[in-house]
């Protein structure tokens, strides 16, 4: 019934035996005697004699002091042998570690980092395993990794701690918890323990106790969502910003690149949220029709039902954010489980929150950090870059140092920065000539506390575009000439149309104005201004009954890098051909349902129609056309791809471009993070990748070498003051361990409770059992 | 020394004080203690038939008027009395502070003065392993400060020849007279042979037996050693307090043979805790024991 959990039986043989002959020699021995001096021994003798001779007792007295000594010396080895019900054991505990490895941990408390910290706790847990406990190691940074299974090797579990390394992406520990709670189905005595210092992003508002600067104004600097790399480019594009100190407005440091997504605002997020209430009790009651559904969504179903029973009753319910629901059309026969926006929108929302402990590392606050950089081109002038970079001083102290700019390691620029506490700075450089080349930020604080050094640096990497040669072939169109020529980077030659088919050379792009080639080639780059019927790969109609007359804008694809910066909402056209869109086509503007600027991306073969003469139209006196005609033709180069971004952000999935010569690529971790380098193999020209550490990448391929620049540029990993776990939640989860752990023994119908854990009641003992001993020996009853 | 010793009022209480003999002891000056002795006293002893030489003036005439013989009238002399004081001053007298041994000075300074103060003559004697000290019988008050003066200078001994010292003491001791023996008659060759040597010499013995109460009450527990304090010999034991009441029991089984043996010996005996006040032993103990008067 009782086994023993703790030191093995080897081990608590040897201590026994070590300690019964500790014990005895020490009785042997017998203290170092007092003396004392006796005027007259020989009346002493006689007593001494009589006694010592005489009683048996006096003996058996040191007999009982010895036997209570290795009595209590027993009970300490069963102690630590740790006997518990085999019941227990058998079925043991299983736990999972989630560790934070995110970038925040490499904040650094006195002498050592909370990622160290971290790593002592986890190691601590390791030891407290104890019989068929079992423990999985999971890495949580943006990316969570189950390190082991569920596992009773320590030495594999000390490895893999030991091996661990905190990366510089923010953490998800929803997506942990999730992962942890799925492992833990089907098992009993699971137990969530969380090793983070609680930086842990505004994704886990509900979970954490607030910060003290949330309790006060929820509007605070600190507290606004992620910033994520992420200026749009239009921010650091306007030309009024071209002061570097000048700040900008605070809205364009929440804006994200065009290809991220914008957290909803608190008060839509609030509507939101109510509407996915309504939404989600109308799909429960919807559900409760379906049979088909199983598993978690049933479980989830009890959890909605009990979270509006503790509604009516008044109790305060703790508040979930699930990201806002898609409805998806599944085609029939697929079951709406394995439909992943759904399961995170309502199934998340019912789940069962799970008993996770946090075991909060750190407290330190003090930071100052680069919370953002972009680079981008300056439209105005192509080969001019512009950084945007924001800083943020986290401490409750003022703050100073310098700002300083790096480009290839060369410092080009460094601003001065004062900032009061819990003030964020925003700096743009403009004019930056620096194109394919490496751009750093760095911060160097002269004054004010800095506990996180990860983001004092922020890199970026200024992409570099080969001039393009181009033929123009069209008669004489001065619009399409001023338009070539505002680009500096552009070579272009004019031939026309007649003598287009004895032309030599090799163009990256060829433009033709009014005419066609006999036969389009089936490789190159093509943009149709104002197209024959013949000619063209589009399907052209120029009869002028079926032709567009005064076509009305109605749509723009404003996303496509070929119309970024480019408004045809209120161009005037007198008329333009009719175009038909093929399935592949992009229309990129269009008239109601017909296109007017068409895209086309064949496999070896790009091409672009515009479907109105430029003399019909007052496109042409607007800004918009050089900065469109430039857009084409550098979308054109890149093989109608946008163009790379200036930044990474760590911890995101990359999709990076590639040449389509280039099979296989090696990819070079930046020199701080000390790891090797990888090889992955592109497909359709674009390789995938997700970089956890901010610095510069290396990209290379025989005839190739590319470099990325990543950052880790998130204002909630820089606030690196650590949080705890809601005191209710905390609260929900011991009392739920508690529950797990509670036995009873069962006799003769009543149930009594059994000490846990008992090794504690076996110290008790032997305490009492020394104090004892103690007394009577004070007492000169033992001796 | 007499002053740290005795308070003046103290002094004056032992000038009221004598010694009491048992026995009566020929000395050499007339005194104000009776002898045996018929001599020229005062006081009437007996009559005598005249013998051709003796003195005429002590002719009963009226004795010869009614039987017609001559008688001489005897008077009993009165003579002085030899208090010897025998102190032990063996290294297990001079445990503790104070000890036995300082106790032990007091009370010989207090007979001594007694015994000047009534015109006696008093000799004082010191012994541990031997005879170590002796002062020579002396009269007369003022005398006190030679007493004293020797009670300052007691030297070192190393051990307790009871038996020897006395045998010596009796040998060189021309006359008889009161052997008062301060002692905690610890002695490991016993005290009974030593006590025998005064009485085979007709001595008026009072021993003083001394002890310490700290002694019978060690604070001591548990294991210790035991040292004797004049002969080094150790013994290890562990002192509980039943071997504690046994030690007890034990020392009071030593006194009652000590005790014992001193009625069967005529030998009167004071045992006396050195934690009594000495002025109680000297103005009360010692005269209803029927040592002073």
């Amino acid at each position: 019934m009782i086994s023993l959990a703790g030191l093995s039986t080897p081990w608590l043989m040897g201590l026994g035996l070590a300690g019964l002959g500790v014990i005895s020699l020490l009785y042997l021995l017998r203290l170092r005697r007092r003396q004392l001096v006796v005027p007259y021994l020989p009346l002493w003798h006689r007593v001494v004699q009589r006694k010592q001779y005489q009683s048996l007792f006096e003996r058996l007295k040191r007999l009982i002091s010895w036997l209570l000594q290795l009595f209590f010396w027993g009970l300490l080895l069963l102690a630590l042998a740790d006997p518990r019900l085999r019941a227990e054991l058998l079925s043991g505990r299983n736990l999972v570690v989630v560790l934070d490895t995110s970038a925040s941990m490499k904040a650094q408390e006195g002498s050592t980092t909370r990622f160290a910290s971290a790593k002592e706790e986890a190691l601590r847990q390791v030891g407290s395993l104890v019989g068929q406990d079992r423990m999985m190691l999971v890495a949580m940074d943006r990316e969570v990794i189950p390190l082991t299974p569920f596992t009773t090797d320590k030495a594999l579990l000390r490895r893999q701690i030991d091996h661990l390394k905190a990366s510089d992406t923010s953490s998800d520990l929803r997506r942990a918890l999730w992962l942890a709670e799925d492992a833990l189905i089907g098992r009993k005595r699971g137990e969530i323990l969380v090793i983070s210092d609680g930086a842990l992003g505004s994704l886990h508002e509900d979970l954490l106790e607030p910060l003290p600067d949330q309790k006060k104004s929820p509007s605070s600097p600190a507290l606004e969502p992620k910033s994520r790399a992420a200026v749009s480019p239009k921010d650091t594009a306007r030309p009024k910003d071209a002061s570097p100190s000048k700040d900008i407005e605070p809205r364009a440091a929440t804006q994200r690149e065009p290809t991220q997504q914008r957290p909803p605002s608190p008060r839509k997020k609030a509507s939101k949220k109510k509407k996915r209430t309504s939404k989600r009790k109308s799909t429960s009651k919807r559900k409760k029709k379906t049979t088909a559904r199983k598993g978690r969504v049933r479980r989830g179903k009890k959890r909605v039902r009990r979270g509006k029973a503790a509604k009516a009753k008044g109790r305060k319910t703790i508040a979930r954010q699930p990201p806002p629901r898609r409805e998806i059309e599944l085609p029939e026969g697929i079951e709406r489980k394995l439909d992943l926006s759904a399961y995170t929108s309502e199934v998340e929302a019912a789940r069962k929150l799970p008993p996770f402990r946090l075991v909060s590392i750190g407290k330190s606050a003090d930071n100052v950090g680069i919370v953002a950089l972009s680079a981008r081109r300056q439209p105005e002038h192509p080969l001019h870059f512009a950084a945007y970079i924001e800083v943020q001083n986290f401490s409750k102290e003022p703050a100073s140092g310098f700002l300083d700019l790096y480009v290839n390691d060369l410092i080009v620029e460094s601003v001065q920065m004062q900032m009061r506490a819990g003030e964020r700075l925003r700096k743009t450089f403009p004019k930056l000539l620096a194109q394919g080349q490496k751009l750093e930020a760095r911060l160097v604080i002269k004054q004010g506390k800095d506990h996180f050094e990860a983001d004092n640096r922020a890199y970026a990497v200024l992409p570099k575009t080969e001039p393009p040669s181009v033929l123009m072939v069209s008669d004489e169109n001065l619009y399409l000439h001023a338009a070539l020529l505002s680009d500096p980077q552009i070579s272009y030659r004019n031939v026309t149309c007649a003598a287009y088919p004895t032309t030599q050379g090799r163009f990256d792009i060829v433009i033709f104005n009014r005419c066609a080639p006999p036969t389009l080639p089936r490789e190159g780059r093509f943009l149709f201004f104002d197209p024959p019927e013949q000619g063209t790969p589009f399907e052209v109609v120029r009869d002028p009954e079926k032709m567009l007359k005064q076509p009305l804008v109605t749509e723009q694809r404003q996303s496509h890098p070929v119309m970024q910066f480019v408004t045809m909402s209120d161009i005037n056209i007198a008329r333009a051909v009719r175009l038909t869109k093929q399935p592949n086509d992009i229309v990129l503007v269009g008239a109601f349902t017909d296109p007017l600027i068409l895209a086309r991306k064949e496999k070896d073969r790009i091409s672009m129609v515009i479907g109105f003469s430029l003399r019909e139209t007052d496109l042409p006196l607007r800004v918009a056309f050089p900065l469109f005609v430039r857009n084409a033709i550098q979308w054109m180069v890149r093989g109608g791809r946008p163009e790379p971004p200036t930044t990474r952000v760590t911890g995101e999935l990359w999709e990076i471009d590639l040449p389509a010569n280039v099979n296989q690529v090696r990819i070079e971790m930046p020199k701080e993070a000390g790891q090797p380098a990888v090889e992955i193999p592109v497909r359709d020209g674009q390789v995938t990748f997700a970089g956890k550490y901010a610095g510069f990448y290396r990209l290379s391929a025989p005839g190739f070498e590319q470099w990325l620049g990543a950052n880790l540029a998130d204002v909630q990993e820089s606030t690196i003051q650590p949080r705890q776990m809601l005191a209710a939640l905390e609260k929900k989860a011991k009392k739920k361990q508690q529950e797990a752990l509670r036995t009873e023994f069962d006799i003769a119908g009543f149930r009594i409770p059994i000490p846990r854990p008992i090794w504690l009641f076996l110290l008790l003992l032997a305490l009492v059992l020394l104090s004892i001993e103690w007394w009577t020996y004070n007492r000169r009853l033992t001796v | 020394m007499a002053d740290s010793l005795f308070e003046n009022e103290f002094l004056e209480k032992l000038e009221y004080l004598y010694l009491i003999s048992k026995k009566i002891l020929s000395g050499q000056n007339r005194a104000e203690r009776r002898s045996r002795k018929v001599g020229s006293g005062i006081e009437f002893a007996d009559y005598r038939e005249y013998m051709p030489g003796d003195d005429l003036r002590h002719i009963d005439w009226t004795l010869y008027a009614r039987l017609q013989k001559l008688f001489l009238r005897l008077f009993e002399e009165e003579e002085d009395l030899y208090v010897y004081l025998l102190i032990d001053i063996s290294p297990s007298m001079r445990m503790g502070t104070p000890s036995r041994l300082d106790y032990a000075l007091r009370v010989a300074a207090a007979l001594a003065y007694i015994t000047l103060s009534n015109l006696d003559r008093v000799s004082l004697l010191t012994f541990g392993e031997k005879v170590e000290g002796r002062l020579p019988p002396s009269r007369g008050k003022p005398n006190i400060f030679k007493v004293l003066k020797f009670l300052e200078r007691i030297p070192d001994t190393k051990g307790t020849r009871m038996e020897d010292s006395l045998q010596a003491f009796v040998h060189q001791s021309k006359r008889r007279g009161i052997a008062v023996l301060l002692s905690d008659f610890y002695d490991e060759k016993g005290y009974r042979q030593a006590l025998d040597y005064l009485r085979y010499f007709r001595y008026d013995i009072f021993a003083i037996q001394l002890f310490d109460e700290r002694e019978l009450n060690p604070d001591v527990r548990g294991d210790v050693e035991l040292i004797d304090h004049e002969t080094g010999e150790r013994l290890t034991t562990t002192l509980s307090p039943r071997l504690i009441k046994a030690y007890q029991e034990a020392f009071e089984q030593y006194c009652q043979e000590l005790e014992q043996y001193c009625l069967q010996s005529e030998i009167t005996l004071f045992r006396t805790s050195i934690q009594v006040p000495f002025e109680d032993l000297v103005l009360d103990i010692f005269r209803r024991g029927g040592f002073l008067a």
